[in-house]
């Protein structure tokens, strides 16, 4: 109901301003409290950076999940017509504040068109991280974070460096695998090789699954934030099958810890291997203001290779689980089983880089078909060029190609395959 | 900087020697490419007659998230300076048995300096990007140069008699990274020796924790 998410909103608003507060005040504490006060930065030039990125975007195809369609990208067209509109895309700051023996913290708030607030907290997170005394190095982070699963978002403020929009499979990261986490890291280098253990236990996220089930896979860039809320699709709002208006990505419905872990080999060769297992513990009968719990599970293989100069290889495929209540004598009334995988290739030369990458995905549907034909497939092809006018302006060019299949747009009088074209016009500032 | 990749350990007995031998040196894998960035010291048998002068500032800088050099070579005593060119900042630091140091964070337009007071190879990291590598040379030997892009160095001006030269190279697959080979130095002219070394990949290094 929109006066209930208004309800929502003013009271997520006062949360932020009191976090916000609470968060500063804990830093300049510690930062007062350390003894090795000479080595704290809290708020000189080096501690913020920043992106920006305005876009251009040209789009046709179905109406957006954000304007409550079941459209594959953040852009609604018109069908075979196309819509042109510009956005600010997003607007990061990060404040990264020494509070001195090697203890650091990591604040990126930001704006995004079609997010909830006008500005949110992205990431927010202590960080220790000693310099290494041998060929072992540890550390550990703990607040606000996305857990390191994306091989794409390596830029500032967890920006993608490659193409303006991630995979499908980085893009549902972004919005839905966040939580607030304690993590510990471990390196050694053996003989040549890297190898690095990351694990945490993590709350806070107990919907993710939700966004995937509901609406699919999508490539977008719209992220989430600690208090903003994603649209759901509103395609039955006439039947017991109307969805909720919305997900909250970053929500403790239960109390119960989730955990996560990495594992990461790098031999003796340009290429690394990574596999990420994620379990968010939710409880999927557990509901609180309207939203559900949702047991979310899934692995993740990445790899990196750099097979010649300037030229980079990246793959990931994830397959997972996710099921919510309530628990009926059908079974639970969602459960999904979800997949997705991409290849990209990208090449430096001199200012230029160019860019393809080829993602599939598809969802599965256990639950009952009463509940809802949540099950897709698709695939999308993306293309992107970028141009660095200065090292800290580029000027970027994509296009991009989606086609995915879903028998539930049958029942709002669409066609179950729909195909969308998308070309995007940006340009990134560094701050 | 071009003048650090290219410069001369200048012996002080130049003046002294008045004859003396170039020495042109080719670094090559077994297929024909060139090494770049490998040493190649030489201590002659005879006694140099006096200590090793420096005619070029030593510094490792830091730009664009990278060290630059890759490779710096030094005398035993050096004091190298660590000039901040990126904007953000670094924090530098080496567990290497030769010299153990770290330098505490600092900006762009900043330097520090540090002292290099023992023989052997200093292998540098930094804690915020695990993508910067470099390598210190830190040698006692009275010559030393670095080959260029093309595996190519010179070292003129050495001593006539028997002298050993070494090359080193931080990814060379030999015992300790070097090779090494005893040669003659003729009275006057120019004497040609190429090396073929076996450089191990290393494992990547990404932005990370
Ligand atoms: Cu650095």
């Amino acid at each position: 109901m929109p006066s209930s998410s208004r309800v929502r909103s003013g009271r997520d608003l006062v949360r932020l301003k009191g976090v916000g507060a609470s968060a500063v005040g804990l830093l300049l504490a510690i930062a007062a409290a350390n003894p090795a006060a000479a080595e704290t930065d809290l708020f000189g030039r080096d501690t913020l950076s920043g992106v920006l990125d305005a876009r251009l975007s040209a789009a046709d195809g179905e109406t957006s999940f954000l304007d409550g369609g079941l459209g594959k990208t953040q852009y609604s067209g018109g069908g075979a017509n196309v819509a042109v509109r510009p956005t600010l895309d997003l607007a990061a700051l990060v404040w990264r504040p020494q509070l001195g023996g090697d203890l650091g913290a990591s604040v990126t708030a930001q704006g995004q068109s079609g997010q909830t607030h006008g500005i949110d907290l992205a990431e927010a997170y202590l960080q220790y991280r000693p310099v290494p005394h041998s060929a072992t190095r540890f550390g550990w982070r703990v607040g606000l974070m996305w857990p390191p699963a994306s091989l794409e978002h390596d830029g500032v403020g967890w920006t993608t460096t490659r193409t303006l929009t991630p995979s499908a499979i980085n893009t549902w990261i972004s919005e839905e695998v966040k939580g607030v986490a304690a993590e510990a890291f471990v390196s050694r280098d053996i003989g040549g090789h890297r190898l690095s253990v990351t694990a945490a236990a993590f709350g806070e996220n107990d919907t993710a699954g939700a966004l995937l089930t509901y609406r699919g896979w999508a490539l977008d860039d719209v992220r989430a934030t600690a208090f903003g809320t994603s649209p759901l699709p509103q395609l039955r709002s006439d039947s017991y099958l109307r969805l909720p208006d919305d997900t909250q990505p970053v929500v403790n419905l239960d109390g119960r810890p989730g955990g996560y872990a990495k594992l990461e080999w790098r031999p003796p060769a340009p290429m690394a291997l990574q596999a990420f297992v994620y379990d968010n513990g939710a409880d999927p009968g557990a509901v609180k203001d309207g939203y559900w719990g949702w047991r979310t599970t899934f692995a993740d293989l990445g790899l990196t290779a750099r097979p010649g100069a300037g030229v980079e290889v990246l793959a990931q495929a994830l397959a997972g689980h996710t099921y919510s209540g309530p628990y009926t004598s059908r079974g639970w009334r969602n459960d999904v089983d979800f997949n997705s995988a991409y290849l990209l290739a990208t090449e430096v030369q001199g200012r230029h880089r160019f860019t393809v990458r080829g993602d599939a995905f598809e969802v599965k549907n256990n639950a009952a078909p009463v509940f809802g034909e949540h099950g897709e497939h698709g695939w999308s092809a993306t293309g992107d060029y970028a141009y660095a006018l200065t090292p800290n302006l580029s000027l970027w060019v994509e296009t991009m190609h989606v086609w995915s299949g879903r028998s539930e747009r049958s029942s709002a009088d669409l066609l179950p395959g729909q195909p969308q074209n998308v070309l995007q016009i940006a340009v990134r500032a560094a701050l | 900087m071009r003048h650090i990749l290219s410069f001369l350990i200048v012996l002080a007995c130049l003046p002294v020697c008045a004859r003396a031998a170039d020495l042109d040196v080719h670094v090559r894998t077994a297929r024909g490419a060139p090494v770049s960035d490998a040493i190649v010291t030489v201590e002659p048998e005879a006694r140099t007659p006096a200590p090793l002068r420096f005619t070029q500032p030593l510094a490792m800088a830091q730009r664009g998230l990278q060290f630059d050099p890759f490779v710096l070579v030094v005398p035993v005593g050096a004091e190298v300076r660590f000039p901040n060119e990126d904007p953000v900042r670094h924090q530098v630091y080496s567990f290497s048995p030769t010299k153990t140091f770290e330098l505490k964070l600092y900006g762009k337009d900043q330097t520090r300096t540090v002292r290099f007071d023992k023989a052997g190879v200093v292998s540098l990291g930094c804690n915020i990007h695990d993508q910067m590598v470099a390598f210190i040379k830190v040698t006692d030997a009275p010559f030393a140069v670095k080959t260029d892009a093309s595996g190519h160095a010179v070292l003129h001006g050495l001593p006539v008699g028997r002298a050993t030269i070494r090359v080193w190279h931080p990814y060379m697959k030999s015992p300790n990274g070097e090779q090494k080979l005893d040669l003659a130095i003729p009275r006057t002219g120019s004497i040609a020796q190429s090396f073929t070394a076996e450089l191990r990949t290393p494992a990547m290094r990404m932005p990370g924790y």
